[in-house]
């Protein structure tokens, strides 16, 4: 119990004489910010047990119990569930999921650290030290994306590792196991020898009509012999029946077709694509991080500027990524999340959707349906979302009565 | 009137001005009210000063331009010496406070909210959490996160919080509220022993009594306006008193000074007679009804000097001002 007297003790703490050097050497008009300021702020945020479960289950929970489904569905039954990694597991978690939802976490904890010193009456604390309120605002930076680059790198390196050692040995190519990584001569060459495979599912766009060859279930891949079709040439009568070496042809024409389409898919992503992904969903959360912070600083709460945030990421950035609308393309232009699909590494599958021939739907085709807009243009949108947010929140903090 | 900081040399007066806190003209606004106005304030060096006010008097106001947490529209201030704003980070180097209630991260222990003030100020003020928090004494306390403190508890961790940088001059804003009888004690010696310790601590409160208590100086603030400042006992010594007059027959003493210039102010009580004397009365005039009564034939057993306290004088001091508005 404190008595009286333990109050009222000779101080541990005595009124020293003015300490003008050491007030006029602790730099604390300084807008750079001090390690311990940020150390204690990383701390501050460390500690939100909540804050920290949404951060840890979105970046690493989620991947790490979706990878271990489908590893152990595959160690059981490897004909019915397939390997738990590869290419298209790659691109599924990491654009599917990590890029869109470790954009939202990260801004949540953005949105934290810029409101709660206010919320939680910390501020007023903080600003009667005589620090500067700039090193204040500045201090949450690294402290924020120190927890939250931390935990996308995690989450994102366990992606990777399983992707990268529990990947397919075969590629699964239109529906066919073809190994990877053959040159156009070696594709041409098992086309020949699997030509009956490659005419029933390798995708086709010649003026010939495919020969007609069993595919199962009474289907045909092409016109029944002594049909006559249309095509770019004109009237076409298809042969009554065609020789093995003409349907090995036939097959190695549609290789040959499909070689540069064949190359984009990939059983393991490679160690630079997965480095450039890995810098770019970084880059994403980092983002999510800095406008988060300026919004909640500017407004000074954290619920509203959260709100903002997912409808940016889940409704406006699809939309306006897509849709070109008459004059205010330049505004959708101006949306970091379109800027951020413009750099998009490796013509990966864009987020939100989208077809192409990259492991599954994406890339090429995804990039299609993109607004136009170029890569310098896009870097110089990012670069001004941030300075903007950080300027904003930064001055608001200055300004703001505490 | 426009803001203005007078010129200072750089890293000069932290010690040279005699006052702790100095303000000329300051004035606050909102809109059309005006929450601080025209206020001279001198606070000197070392002496526990109570700003004293009923509430919505403006003296959180105050203190919150005092420290730079809003800015003043006009005037000028100093706090140890140094100009504010332009000099504030020097200023609130040595300066501790607490504004309204304390209120931290209530997820953090008390220890881990003080580390985080300690990192925002000078390096020393690291090596400050542990002795602070003994003396306050909640350093059992420290590992418990703030949310199960109680309202005495977080009012401590706030003078912790202001004990960290070593101050010079303390404002502590109605340090007693939500505190029970012993907390309040406890904080009134605390408030003494940092005196003692050669600090200045201003306090705002509207508990006048603790004002009386504790501080030495004290400057009266009513709607915005300082209307009186000084050490306390200069000023009870100019208000009006009472002299309580215990005599064998009150109704004839009652005509008997009322015969007198005194007798205006005459009233009969249960234990005899009150007599209020005008300020600026000297002690005579006690002298004087003994020799009226005692010369008109009546005993008198007990003559007793009250003095006004320092609330009755507030509140005369105060109703006279809104009467005459």
């Amino acid at each position: 119990m404190t008595t009286t007297s333990d109050l009222g003790a000779s101080s541990p703490v005595p009124a020293s004489a003015p300490v003008r050097a050491e007030v006029r050497s602790d730099h604390r008009g300084s807008w750079i910010p001090t390690w311990g300021m940020v150390a204690t702020r990383f701390m501050e945020l460390r500690k939100r047990r909540g804050l920290m479960i949404a951060l840890i289950a979105v970046n690493i929970g989620i991947p790490v119990v979706f990878l271990s489904v489908r590893l152990i569905s595959h160690a059981a039954d490897p004909k019915s569930y397939g390997p738990a990694g590869g290419y298209a597991i790659f691109t599924t978690l990491v654009l599917g999921f990590m890029y869109i939802f470790g954009f939202i976490v990260a801004a949540v904890v953005g949105c934290t650290a810029g409101s709660v010193d206010l919320t939680e009456g910390m501020f007023r604390h903080l600003v009667i030290t005589g620090r500067s309120r700039l090193a204040l605002y500045l201090a949450r930076i690294p402290a924020g994306l120190a927890i939250v680059i931390a935990m996308v790198a995690i989450g994102y390196t366990i992606v990777c590792a399983v992707c990268v050692f529990a990947a397919p040995t075969q590629l699964n190519y239109d529906g066919i196991n073809v190994r990877p990584g053959l040159s156009r001569p070696a594709l041409d060459k098992w086309a020949a020898t699997h030509a009956d495979e490659v005419i029933c599912n390798f995708n086709y766009n010649g003026p010939n009509p495919p020969p007609s060859i069993p595919c199962g279930n009474g289907q045909t891949s092409g016109p029944p012999p002594g049909a006559t079709i249309q095509t770019p040439k004109g009237t076409v009568t298809v042969p009554a029946s065609e020789s093995p070496a003409q349907i090995r042809a036939f097959a190695v024409t549609m290789a040959n077709q499909d070689y540069a389409d064949y190359r984009s898919n990939f059983t393991v992503p490679s160690t630079s694509l997965m480095v450039d992904v890995g810098l770019w969903i970084a880059l994403e959360a980092t983002i999510g991080f800095i406008v988060g912070l300026g919004l909640s600083s500017l407004m000074g709460q954290r619920t509203v500027p959260v709100i903002l945030l997912v409808v940016l990421e889940l409704i406006f950035t699809p939309i306006f990524s897509r849709h070109v609308i008459l004059h205010l393309v330049n505004l959708e232009r101006g949306i970091v999340g379109v800027a951020m699909l413009h750099i998009e590494p490796g013509n990966l599958p864009t987020p939100f959707g989208g077809g192409g021939p990259g492991g599954g739907g994406g890339g090429g085709l995804g990039r299609m349906l993109l607004i136009p807009e170029s890569t310098m243009a896009a870097s110089l949108v990012i670069v001004g979302w941030l300075v903007f947010w950080t300027a904003i929140g930064a001055w608001r903090m200055m300004t703001r009565d505490a | 009137m426009s803001l203005t900081t007078s010129a200072e040399p750089e890293g000069q007066r932290d010690s040279e001005s005699p006052w702790a806190v100095e303000t000329h003209g300051l004035t606050k606004r909102f809109g059309e009210n005006i929450a601080v106005n025209d206020v001279e304030l001198l606070v000197p060096r070392g002496s526990a000063f109570g700003y004293l006010g009923p509430n919505g008097a403006g003296k959180t106001t105050l203190i919150r331009v005092l420290l730079g947490l809003t800015h003043a529209d006009a005037g000028t201030m100093q706090l140890l010496g140094h100009a504010i704003p332009r000099h504030r980070d020097r200023a609130l180097a040595r300066v501790g406070a607490i504004v309204d209630e304390p209120r931290f991260h209530s997820h953090l222990t008390g220890r881990q909210n003080l580390q985080i003030l300690a990192a925002a100020r000078e390096p020393a003020a690291k090596g400050r959490v542990e002795p602070v928090l003994e003396r306050v004494g909640i350093l059992h306390r420290a590992n418990d996160k703030v949310s199960k403190y109680s309202m005495g508890m977080r009012q401590r961790l706030g003078v912790a919080a202001c004990l960290l940088g070593d101050p010079q001059l303390l404002i502590l804003d109605e340090p007693m509220n939500g505190l029970d009888p012993a907390g309040m004690l406890d904080m009134r010696d605390m408030i003494k022993a940092l005196v003692s310790e050669g600090r200045t601590v201003m306090l705002s409160s509207h508990l006048l009594d603790e004002i009386e208590r504790t501080c030495d100086a004290v400057a009266i603030v009513d709607r915005g306006t300082v209307i009186r400042q000084g050490p306390i006992s200069q000023l009870l010594a100019g208000s009006s008193f009472e002299v309580q007059v215990e005599c064998s027959d009150p109704d004839r003493a009652t005509r008997l000074i009322g015969g007198t210039a005194l007798g205006e102010h005459v009233q009969v009580v249960p234990d005899g007679l009150a007599v209020s004397l005008p300020e600026g009365t000297g002690r005579d005039a006690i002298a004087e009804i003994n020799r009226v009564l005692v010369e008109g034939g009546i005993s008198v057993y007990r003559l007793q000097h009250i003095q006004a306290s320092l609330e009755q004088w507030f509140l005369s001091v105060t109703s006279r001002l809104g009467s005459a508005k």
